[in-house]
């Protein structure tokens, strides 16, 4: 399936509003206001789940327990997040087989005998003969759950006749309702977030999401998975599209332990971590780094940040100078820190343990982190250039341009000249060259701050014998080592700015338009006032209707195929 | 001349550590991540050659147990073509082998009861160096002493080397040869076995000086690195059993830890050597530029543990490792050099002295708290 949306936007609003610098939403809304434009609202979208959306969703179901392993499709970034990107996303014929093999397992597994018992209403009068109406009452109850709505009085028919069929011919009721769920599982329904759209009796002339889609939009942006029976309920019975309705259901959604898997998949998406999947390293250079280093490198991260932001309900700049984390024994072989196995053989969870850097220790905020570094580095080497620009790129939202297909990119990689023996040194002789200078001021000057951490993220004074220079200009503001530079970024204004806008764009599945311009800044002066919290700023985001807001349906020209 | 290097120690930075005996100001510990038999084999080594594989003894028991040449060549061809594969012709073989010993006319088992099988011989090495220490101060007097081939010193003990110096299972393999026994069975042993930590405490280890060596059993075995060798900078907990503790006094000199003390007790693996039990122990390694220590531990032991790590694999120790138990047993007998039992005057101990190579680690002592609080915390975190 592929849906294609077409937007509206006159040049003339295009140059006014891009123009703006994208660390200053506020400004940016008044000046799209004063140019008195009529706003281009945001359309509903249809997003493919997520590997963990269709796993968690699954999880709700059946209480756990169930194997769902691998990928079904690549993922697709765009505006750099995969949420975005999968609003784009379709899936290939390759793709679709594994949905369907996976769909026969996991019914398969659903319908297990140990679980009957819980998982099911009802069972049949005879387990070899069909049972239209137990049928109708499992499909119905797991139907819900996996579409995020009602099943239509069709939707039902159709599959209870596929049950009813399947049963009798196999002289199987649970063989027949397999099937029926199978089609279930590998339904678009199910495999796809469609949005709708209904008028907004609050605002004529406006459209809203409808109470279901309301609800979807809150579940996973808020927990990665889809609505629960409560959340469910309250979109039935409308209560959602009340203020107090919608306000007992955000707190309710934010109170609850499920927001750490929200949070997780947020940072999992604007941190790329997708990319520890295919990240691997000389192992001649850096024989530390095994395979479980890339299991817990990003695991660190995600411990540290769910920490801070929720358990703590840190300030979320300080994110990048807190000297709080979590490490494992082999984490802390890296970072040459002790940290003891305590695990037991059964229970490798308690192999982490909670650390705190000492004052003046380098390794402070998760950018020093192995995730960051290592992810943002060569196979053999270190890249003060994609440090920087993943720095600038995920961080600030400030955009660097790709380089030119023909670049020569020898001096950088040959790390045993004699006369260039550090990074610096090989970036200054490969920028002299003034088509590559250019997109490296802006990247090298912060990246080289981090050279004090190898490709594997192990702490280093000297490369090739040469001490390591890391002092730099951020943006207008010198730092001279890691932690200055930690903090210029903990400080950079577009640091909080850039995380609201991408947090709206991850929750919404788009790009964020120039009519949400305004609902941004507020947003953002919101989480200023509030201290840079971020529960607080998912609050103020999801109690508000601008974040339900969408375009008329007569304005969205859709084509599907 | 065929020279290897067998070491093993390492050395981890921690306050942690043990040595309370000193001012500990700084201290640096590692895991033992190398150790086996130090070997420093050349071609005059063995003039008489080197000891036979065990099919000689078989033979003999075959021919006891009535076998005819033809069906002992039969077994004695599949058994050395397709080691450990052989398994029909090891379980007919086996128990001829296993109750080879005899006494008053019946049927023994030579492993338990090697005094009732005749000593079949053993070539033991002869030479000028060894590797090893000076173990019982005589120097360069002592005739059977021999020289260190680095550091010259004289009076080398070290029957070890001269007991395994003409095994074919034990010489020094060059890189590229298939290593030898001893250093294939501590790679399958460090597996499982909990680490050996070393810990140097001095004033300023970056000087000479006096320091305090600490030999401790760790709780968890070891990790490896992607290359297979023992990851550096890991965290152990010292086993908290005081018998797992050991202190040994000596000095930094010229950038190398030497150390001595009456006695060194480490546990170690049934499979490997139950446990490693010295008098007179020295240790002495050097740090390189990467971190790791390479030098020695020797000592005095008891040879019964050395006779046990073979003999209780029994007729697989024969087969697979290619040795003679009996011949073994009474070669140890012959090569003990130290502690004469007051009754017999025989020796129980024999000198040795074994390569290490150590890796930085970080060594923690054993705290029951930290694990439980580790436990309710990563409960309360765990989504």
């Amino acid at each position: 399936m592929l849906l294609r949306k077409f937007a509206v936007v006159t040049p003339v609003l295009a140059a006014a509003v891009w123009a703006l610098p994208l660390s200053s939403p506020v400004q940016a809304a008044e000046a799209y206001s004063a140019a008195g434009q009529v706003a281009d609202l945001p359309q509903p979208t249809v997003r493919r789940l997520t590997p963990s959306q269709y796993k968690n969703i699954l999880t709700d179901i059946t209480g756990g327990g169930i194997a769902v392993e691998g990928k079904f499709e690549p993922d697709v970034r765009e505006g750099g997040l995969v949420e975005v990107g999968n609003g784009q996303a379709s899936i290939s014929t390759t793709g679709m087989e594994r949905y369907s093999a996976a769909a026969l397992l996991i019914s398969r597994e659903i319908l297990d005998e140990s679980r009957r018992a819980t998982l099911l209403p009802c069972a049949p009068a005879s387990p070899k003969h069909s049972d239209d109406k137990c049928a109708r009452e499992v499909l119905s109850k797991i139907g819900k759950f996996l579409f995020r709505r009602p099943l239509s009085e069709n939707e039902l028919k159709n599959r209870v006749s596929v049950a009813d069929m399947a049963a009798d011919k196999l002289g199987d009721f649970y063989g027949g309702l397999r099937l029926a769920l199978a089609s279930m599982l590998e339904s678009p329904q199910f495999l796809f977030r469609r949005e709708e759209s209904e008028p907004d009796p609050n605002r004529p002339g406006e459209y809203r999401l409808t109470a279901y889609s309301k609800a979807s939009r809150l579940s996973f942006f808020l927990w990665d998975s889809g609505p629960d029976a409560e959340l469910l309920a309250a979109a039935e019975s409308g209560e959602l599209h009340k203020p107090k309705g919608l306000q007992n259901q955000v707190d309710r959604l934010l109170a609850s332990p499920r927001l750490e898997a929200g949070i997780r998949a947020f940072f999992t998406d604007i941190m790329h971590f997708d990319a520890f999947e295919a990240l691997s390293k000389d192992a001649t250079i850096y024989p530390q780094f095994t395979a479980d280093v890339v299991r817990d490198a990003p695991e660190q991260t995600l411990r540290t940040i769910v920490d801070h932001l929720l358990t703590h309900n840190g300030d979320y700049r300080d994110l990048f100078v807190t000297p709080n984390t979590f490490l494992t024994p082999i984490l802390g072989s890296i970072y040459k820190v002790p940290v003891p196995d305590l695990a037991d053989n059964d229970s490798p969870d308690r192999s982490w343990q909670p650390f705190k850097y000492a004052e003046n220790d380098p390794r402070a905020g998760i950018l020093s982190q192995i995730s960051f570094v290592a992810l943002h580095s060569h196979e053999g080497r270190s890249s003060p250039t994609l440090r920087g620009k993943a720095l600038r790129e995920l961080f600030l939202c400030q955009k660097v341009p790709d380089p030119p297909a023909n670049v020569d990119f020898t001096l950088l990689q040959d790390t045993s000249n004699a006369k260039l023996r550090t990074a610096r040194d090989r970036l200054q002789a490969h920028a002299a060259s003034p088509m590559c200078a250019g997109c490296h001021k802006i990247t090298d000057n912060i990246g080289l701050g981090m050279e004090n951490f190898d490709s594997s993220g192990q702490y280093r004074t000297t490369e090739n014998g040469v001490p390591i220079q890391p002092s730099g200009v951020l943006d207008g503001v010198a730092f001279s080592d890691v932690p200055s530079l930690a903090k210029a970024i903990r400080n950079h204004r577009a640091a909080p700015s850039c995380f609201v806008s991408r947090m709206h764009s991850y929750g919404v599945g788009r790009a964020s338009t120039r009519a949400e311009a305004p609902f941004i800044a507020t947003l953002q002066k919101e989480f200023s006032a509030d201290g840079y919290r971020v529960a607080d700023l998912l609050r103020t985001m999801t109690l508000s209707p601008d974040f339900y807001r969408v375009a008329p349906p007569q304005l969205a020209s859709a084509e599907t195929n | 001349m065929i020279k290897s290097k067998i070491l093993g120690l390492a050395v981890c930075a921690s306050l942690f550590c043990g040595a309370q005996a000193v001012q500990a100001r700084e201290t640096k510990s590692f895991i033992i991540s190398e150790f086996y038999p130090a070997m420093y084999s050349e071609a005059d080594n063995c003039p008489e050659g080197l000891n036979p594989l065990a099919n000689e003894q078989f033979r003999k028991a075959l021919e006891l147990a009535g076998r005819s040449e033809e069906e002992i060549k039969l077994f004695l061809t599949d058994l050395y073509k397709n080691p450990g594969a052989g398994a029909a012709t090891s379980a007919v073989v086996g128990p001829m082998i296993s109750e080879r010993a005899r006494f008053e006319g019946k049927a023994y088992n030579p492993y338990i009861n090697p005094q009732l099988v005749p000593d079949p011989g053993w070539k033991a090495a002869v030479g000028r160096y060894s590797y090893g220490f000076n173990l019982d101060g005589r120097g360069g007097d002592d005739k059977a002493s021999f020289e260190d081939p680095e550091s010259h010193e004289r009076g080398v003990n070290n029957q070890l080397f001269r007991l395994w110096g003409c095994t074919q299972n034990h010489i020094a393999k060059l890189p590229g040869e298939i290593p030898n026994y001893p250093s294939e069975a501590w790679e399958v042993v460090i597996e499982t076995m909990p680490v050996w930590l070393v810990s140097v405490t001095g004033q300023d280890l970056s000087k000479d000086g006096d320091v305090v060596i600490s030999v401790d059993r760790g709780l968890k075995h070891g990790m490896r690195d992607a290359h297979g060798h023992m990851r550096p900078d890991m965290t152990y907990m010292i086993d908290p059993d005081p018998k797992a503790h050991n202190e040994l006094r000596g000095k930094i000199v010229d950038g190398e830890v030497r150390a001595e003390g009456d006695a060194l007790f480490i546990r170690g693996d049934p499979f490997f050597q139950p446990e490693f039990n010295f008098s007179k122990p020295k240790i002495r390694f050097k740090l390189g530029h990467d971190g790791k220590g390479h030098g020695l531990i020797g000592g005095y032991m008891p040879w019964l543990p050395l006779y046990w790590q073979h003999a209780s694999h029994q007729f697989i120790t024969e087969q697979l490792r290619g040795l003679d138990v009996v011949g073994f047993y009474n070669a140890l007998r012959r090569l003990a050099d130290y502690d004469p039992d007051p009754v017999t005057g025989e020796n129980r101990q024999m000198s040795t002295a074994w390569w290490i190579e150590v890796v930085p680690a970080f060594a923690i002592p054993y705290d029951p708290e930290l694990e439980r609080k580790a436990s309710k915390d990563q409960l309360a975190s765990t989504p």
